[in-house]
């Protein structure tokens, strides 16, 4: 199960412009706000601090630039391995 | 550098206890983390006199398959902490788009603090290891900050930082 997608916008937004930014920040941390370009930054939690004085504690986007997104995997998740008793 | 050492012990025939491999082997690399908001929400809040929101504790385990370390969703929602991120997880039902959120660790049986830019928010339900619902996997991304020794024929591991 899934938690609900709260940035479906900004990611959207993103994928929109990603030819762009490969070009001009690859490598860099954007910064999104709904369909607003926030700034690059070298690093997520520079990012993630310009967030937050930009936009407070609200759900704004932080990507890093690259060819190929990231991917997160769990064996033990996957495998439904997890669950342990004596 | 701090250290978590984890003895797994099981009952021997006398009645005393003794180190068991059965029992790591059994339940993995478990250990106590408290879940918080990440620092830089935290100094946010104090400036503002907003009252910071109560670490959550609870069992976590050192995956090393995973790469990226996750807490369970809820818990971040709970914290206010926002999503500031998506990423693409491979779970049991397929792939699957998951929130990242910046979090902070604390091992409480230790002085080890971690500050994350981002972990997973997974949807951990019936995760349970001893009874005890697991609130977060340890990654590589802690790892990497450290030295794990896992002593299985002991029943024993510890981290270092």
């Amino acid at each position: 199960m899934s938690e609900q997608i709260p940035l479906q916008t900004e990611l959207e937004y993103f994928e929109k412009h990603k030819q762009e930014y490969l070009n001009l920040y690859k490598g860099q941390f954007v910064l999104i706000k709904g369909e607003e370009f926030a700034g690059s930054f070298t690093t997520e939690a520079e990012a993630y601090k310009a967030g937050l004085e930009k936009f407070g504690n609200t759900p704004f986007f932080i990507k890093q630039v690259l060819d190929n997104d990231e991917t997160a995997s769990y064996p033990a998740l996957t495998a439904g391995v997890l669950n342990v008793r004596l | 550098m701090a250290t978590y050492n984890g003895l797994f012990t099981e009952t021997d025939p006398s009645g005393g206890q003794r180190l068991s491999p059965t029992v790591l082997a059994h339940f993995g690399p478990i250990l106590q983390i408290s879940v918080s908001i990440p620092q830089v929400l935290a100094a946010l809040y104090t400036s503002l006199q907003i009252p910071l929101p109560s670490p959550v504790t609870g069992t976590a385990l050192i995956d090393t398959g995973a790469m990226k370390s996750c807490v369970h969703g809820p818990i971040m929602s709970n914290l206010g902490v926002n999503p500031i991120g998506i990423i693409t997880s491979l779970t049991a039902a397929g792939p699957a788009l998951q929130n990242l959120y910046p979090a902070h660790f604390t091992f409480p049986a230790t002085n080890i603090e971690i500050d994350f830019s981002s972990v997973v928010g997974s949807d951990l339900s019936g995760q349970i290891i001893n009874g005890q619902q697991l609130i977060a996997l340890i990654g590589r991304d802690v790892l990497s900050l450290g030295i794990l020794i896992y002593n299985g024929s002991l029943g024993t591991f510890s981290f270092s930082i």
